[in-house]
């Protein structure tokens, strides 16, 4: 049914209503959660499509240059966020997803690991099933247990701005305040090395930085849920463009998927931001968590059936 | 790196965010008017309240 050749060393056809239900899918979910969605989407392709690793990667962030764009100019309309964070932390998420992107080609270029006697295992995708079940755990056991804990709470997290760990914590001179998110005596150097680690997990994971970043905003710096959505669109756009021209250029991106994926995402995302307003935020965390902990188990399971 | 491949990785980002300036535009358009019929809501309740019922939009 409409299988299409995608280009990019995609090696079979791809069905293209397929792709658009799963960035239907995909964009519901990061609409009704307020990320960007890839996490669910490298996986997806990899897993369900067979697209290989590095395309999958170079394709869902040529898909989120669409997405962030529209994000970013929606959240300046509404003027939430601070620019401010976006501009520190530029300079080392653009070397961050540099060293991603180098790091994805050394590692595609390794071929096949022999382990044991008879398992051959693709290097690149054994990374990054690794990386991405580590990550994705973190996450959501995080969530899970904020989600948890906040019945208690008369305040819940996230309403108010409250400074975070890294911001009480992490003294390391110069420092900048950050006046529209009503924080004090940020550190520079942090914001920088934050921004190089998030840079790293887009170009390597293709993940934009909503499972990552929306956390680090929210528990570790302490920005209210409004704040943090608002926060670091620019940096996103910038960085997931900048990953995209790199990736394009090594071939690992393929247009037709990524416009597929949009297309299906876009139309989506408006019915998930529809969702969020007839449910509550901490049953909306708790079902985060539990999208999270399935993308985990669909990852492992793989892995298990590499070893086997 | 030759043109090809250039221009091949900048119409990777180019198409997309059009795409999404395109998709902006239409979401604006729709709060806007969501906005509007809200308001226009609204303003008739309130009328209503005083025995008339007077839309928004006839203000306007």
């Amino acid at each position: 049914m409409l299988l299409f050749r995608m280009g990019a060393g995609i090696g079979h056809a791809v069905s293209l209503p397929a792709l658009t239900m799963v960035g239907l899918l995909v964009g519901y979910f990061a609409g009704m959660f307020g990320v960007g969605g890839g996490f669910l989407l490298t996986p997806v392709l990899i897993y369900a499509f067979g697209v290989p690793p590095p395309v999958a990667v170079g394709s869902a962030l040529c898909q989120k240059c669409g997405t962030s764009i529209s994000s970013f100019l929606k959240y300046r309309r509404m003027k939430l966020g601070e620019p401010l964070v976006d501009l520190v932390m530029l300079g080392g998420s653009l070397t961050g997803v540099d060293a991603g992107t180098r790091l994805l080609s050394y590692l595609s270029g390794l071929g096949n690991w022999s382990i044991g006697r008879y398992h051959h295992i693709y290097a690149v995708q054994f990374v990054l099933d690794v990386l991405f079940i580590v990550l994705l755990s973190l996450t959501a056991v995080y969530t899970f247990h904020d989600a948890w804990t906040s019945r208690k709470r008369p305040v819940p997290r996230g309403d108010k701005t409250i400074a975070g760990p890294l911001v009480t914590r992490v003294r390391i001179a110069p420092y900048i305040d950050l006046p529209d998110v009503q924080l004090k005596q940020v550190s520079v150097p942090m914001l920088c090395y934050l921004g190089f680690f998030l840079g790293m997990a887009s170009g390597l994971m293709g993940i934009g930085g909503g499972v990552l970043f929306f956390p680090i905003l929210l528990y570790g710096l302490g920005l209210s849920a409004r704040n943090a959505a608002g926060t670091g669109i620019l940096l996103l756009f910038v960085t997931v463009a900048f990953g995209t021209y790199e990736q394009a250029r090594d071939g690992y991106v393929s247009i037709k998927l990524a416009m597929s994926i949009l297309i299906g995402s876009s139309i989506g995302a408006q019915i998930g931001a529809i969702t969020t307003h007839y449910i509550a935020n901490r049953r909306l965390r708790l079902l985060f968590a539990i999208l999270v902990a399935a993308t985990v188990c669909m990852i492992a399971w793989d892995l298990f059936r590499l070893f086997r | 790196m030759n043109n090809h491949t250039l221009g091949y990785a900048i119409l990777c980002i180019v198409v997309p965010v059009a795409w999404g300036l395109v998709v902006y535009r239409v979401s604006a358009a729709i709060d806007k008017r969501a906005g509007r019929q809200a308001r226009a809501k609204a303003v008739t309740v309130e009328s209503k309240s005083e025995g008339t019922v007077m839309p928004l939009d006839y203000h306007i």
